[in-house]
């Protein structure tokens, strides 16, 4: 009993937390690239950055020269990715008001 | 600690902010003095575009906030170019967005970037380019999202939107490795790490940065957002957007590359010569079948995004020196002709018809449309010839066979993309003009901004000199 | 058990433990909610329906409309608004934790006036929303 709580207590190794931001990234960049409507897109792109975000947490926990900076900078790349949602959704609204939709394979008044 | 020496070193990003954050708050506070603020932000481009030459002049230099922010000649060489090409994109600007009533908005979101790309060029750390990078886009998007009279506009904003989240979330994925790998996102950390056998962790990081910033530059493969942007984007928006925040991604690039990983040039030159030649072909074989004069200047672009990545490819050998001062001297060089080019778009159309006859109706406008296409193929005395000239040279000492196949593309190119760029001219020689095509939307200023960038084309020349001096004296070599 | 295995992990607790405490709350939570359902199933009076029993729960009112309708466009800047001073306080928060200590070292002034600054930069912001007529529930 005693031997399996220590286990338990053993710290997560850093790879476990790096595969799942790996897993995390490429399911947001698989539906990047296959959804069409550009709100459930921009989801997809949160996903990714939140991976990215989960990776350099992990890094910045375990890092012994990185001094815990990387949290610091893991709250600018939240900001950074509100702001981007902030004018997506914005840029999504005057779509839908000229196009009547958000599919993106329906934007499609420039070619060539 | 901080010291008043921070705040001289900032002062730049510090005057372009305060003016866009006073052409804001005048703009919602009293709506109808439009000539006010659009006076307030082309006079707070100018002061921004002093207060660099002054640094540049006293050779202010330092190093702030722990190593992380740099001013040298390097940086405020490129703040000039973003500032001057503020100031005159926002000339062109005040007189279309005044007619939307959303000026003060508009002039702001071109300083924002301004911002942006003012402070991007200083970074020495990697998470303070990724944001400097997203100060300079995100309001982009909304620059090229701007115009409510066109659908374009907003369709072009989308697209740029979505590949542009892509990007910057491929870009951070990068950073992120290239940290976890250093243990610090100091240039000079990372330096130590990028020595001898590189681990498939910190290639994986390099090549993530690489193509993020490969698309914030157009760069083929991943360029296919740019026409669309341009094309939809207000042409003041399109003109400011192809020069500033992209001379200031190169030369982030450029120190990312120097300071940062010095002894992986093999890897990332080959890299740099691989995605210059598909993105040439690309932009200029693209550039040929456009009937839209927009979107042919937004495929040209691509093309010249081509040529600057050449500059790169030859930073190895002996072609170090000689390559960071072309892409100074090109970033200068291409925001002079580009910036002019798209002007005139603002003056006479996008339609390829609409420039029919312009020698015999406007021949000034057309003599500096010709003046800009001749410098943006590169004939001998004008502008883009010297920025071309370097490049060559550069390649031509780096000694190694990929950048020699690079410049010959290079060579290749030039003359591939004489047709299109000839195009307007025979329509503005020898057709007869087209009655009622378009309405001209820009006037005064605009033709002002031509006119001063055509003469600044023309006598490239002279600015040789001090601009390779200056090249010289960066902090990066 | 649980006692010992307070006891005996009191001095550091690592990852896996706190996850045999989270298992624990998920286990009783689970237990809870099935025992409540029961029970009340075993000493409820009637288990006919009505009509009444079918409504919405919406804060013990009748519901006026759908509710599954879509949701009108004005939402969007009140949640962007909403959004700016969210993530405003996400930066607040590590700076206050830190503050205290950047004063003993002399760098208080300093941090001070650098949040002013950002706290300056995001009401110029809402100064520019509510002269916007943002704020107004039209």
């Amino acid at each position: 009993m005693q031997q399996f709580l220590d286990s338990l207590n053993a710290t997560l190794p850093l790879e476990g937390y790096l595969v799942v931001g790996a897993v995390m990234f490429a399911i947001g960049a698989w539906g990047a690239i296959i959804r069409r409507n550009a709100v459930v897109v921009f989801m997809c792109i949160e996903l990714m950055i939140n991976a990215v975000n989960l990776s350099l947490v992990a890094f910045a926990d375990y890092l012994p020269n990185a001094g815990g900076a990387g949290v610091g900078y893991a709250v600018l790349v939240v900001a950074v990715a509100a702001a981007e949602v902030a004018v997506g959704l914005a840029i999504a609204l005057a779509v839908y008001r000229s196009r009547k939709t958000v599919n993106v394979d329906e934007i499609n008044l420039m070619k060539g | 600690m901080v010291t008043a020496q921070t705040f001289v070193g900032l002062l730049p990003e510090i005057v372009v902010f305060l003016f866009s954050m006073l052409v804001l708050m005048i703009g919602v506070f009293s709506p109808r003095a439009t000539g006010l603020t659009a006076g307030l932000a082309a006079f707070g481009a100018l002061a921004t575009f002093v207060t660099a030459v002054v640094l540049l002049a006293v050779g202010f230099e330092g190093s702030f906030f722990g190593d992380a922010y740099v001013v040298d000649g390097f940086a405020l060489y490129f703040k000039l170019i973003v500032a001057g090409s503020a100031f005159f994109t926002v000339l062109a600007a005040s007189r279309w967005s005044g007619r939307t009533g959303d000026a003060p908005e508009y002039l702001t979101l071109i300083l924002s970037v301004a911002v942006g790309a003012m402070l991007l060029v200083s970074m020495r750390d990697l998470f303070g380019v990724f944001v400097a990078i997203e100060l300079a886009t995100i309001p982009s998007y909304a620059l090229v999202a701007f115009d409510r009279t066109r659908r374009e506009s907003a369709e072009g904003g989308m697209k740029y939107l979505l590949t542009g989240m892509i990007a910057s979330s491929i870009l951070l994925y990068g950073i992120v490795l290239i940290y976890g790998i250093s243990g610090s996102a100091e240039l000079a950390d990372i330096s130590r790490t990028f020595t001898g056998q590189l681990s498939p962790v910190a290639l994986l990081g390099m090549v993530l940065l690489i193509s993020g910033f490969a698309f914030k530059v157009s760069a083929a493969p991943f360029h296919f957002w740019t026409p669309d942007a341009y094309q939809g984007a207000p042409t003041s928006a399109a003109a400011f957007l192809s020069v500033a925040p992209k001379a200031a991604i190169f030369a982030v690039l450029l120190r990312i590359f120097l300071e940062g990983m010095p002894e992986a040039a093999p890897s990332w030159t080959a890299v740099a010569a691989v995605l210059a030649i598909v993105t040439m072909f690309i932009g200029n074989l693209f550039a040929l079948r456009q009937s839209n004069v927009r979107r042919m200047l937004a495929y040209s672009s691509v093309a010249h995004s081509g040529y600057i990545l050449v500059a790169f490819a030859a930073l190895q050998g002996g072609g170090v020196e000689r390559g960071v001062q072309a892409v100074l001297i090109y970033s200068a060089a291409y925001a002079l002709m580009n910036l002019g080019a798209f002007f005139v778009i603002d003056l006479v159309g996008e339609e390829a018809k609409s420039y029919n006859g312009l020698f015999k109706t406007r021949p000034g406008v057309a003599l500096s449309m010709a003046i800009f296409m001749a410098a943006l193929v590169g004939i001998p005395p004008l502008s883009g010839f010297w920025g071309k000239a370097w490049i060559i040279l550069a390649g031509a000492q780096s000694g190694s066979i990929l950048t020699y196949v690079a410049v010959g593309a290079l060579v290749i190119n030039s003359v591939l993309s004489v047709p299109y760029y000839f195009g307007i001219l025979r329509n503005m020689a020898f057709e007869e003009p087209v009655k009622g095509v378009e309405e001209p939307t820009g006037t005064g200023a605009v033709k002002l901004s031509v006119y001063i960038l055509a003469i600044a084309t023309t006598l490239f020349l002279f600015f040789i000199g001090p601009l390779s001096a200056l090249a010289g004296a960066s902090g990066l070599l | 058990m649980t006692l010992a295995l307070l006891q005996g992990a009191a001095p550091e607790i690592g990852y896996g433990t706190l996850y045999v405490y989270v298992g624990l709350f998920l286990l009783l939570i689970v237990g809870f909610v099935a025992a409540t359902l029961v029970i009340a199933r075993l000493i409820a009076p009637s288990r006919r329906s009505s009509r009444a029993k079918g409504q919405i729960y919406e804060t013990g009112e009748v519901t006026v409309t759908d509710p599954w309708r879509p949701f009108p466009v004005r939402y969007y800047v009140f949640a962007l608004l909403f959004l700016i001073f969210d993530v405003e306080a996400a930066f607040l928060y590590p700076w206050a934790v830190i503050y205290n200590e950047s004063i003993t070292q002399g760098m208080g002034l300093y941090m001070f006036v650098e949040v002013v600054i950002f706290v300056f930069i995001l009401a110029t912001g809402l100064a520019y929303a509510w002269k916007k007529g943002a704020l107004k529930w039209v």
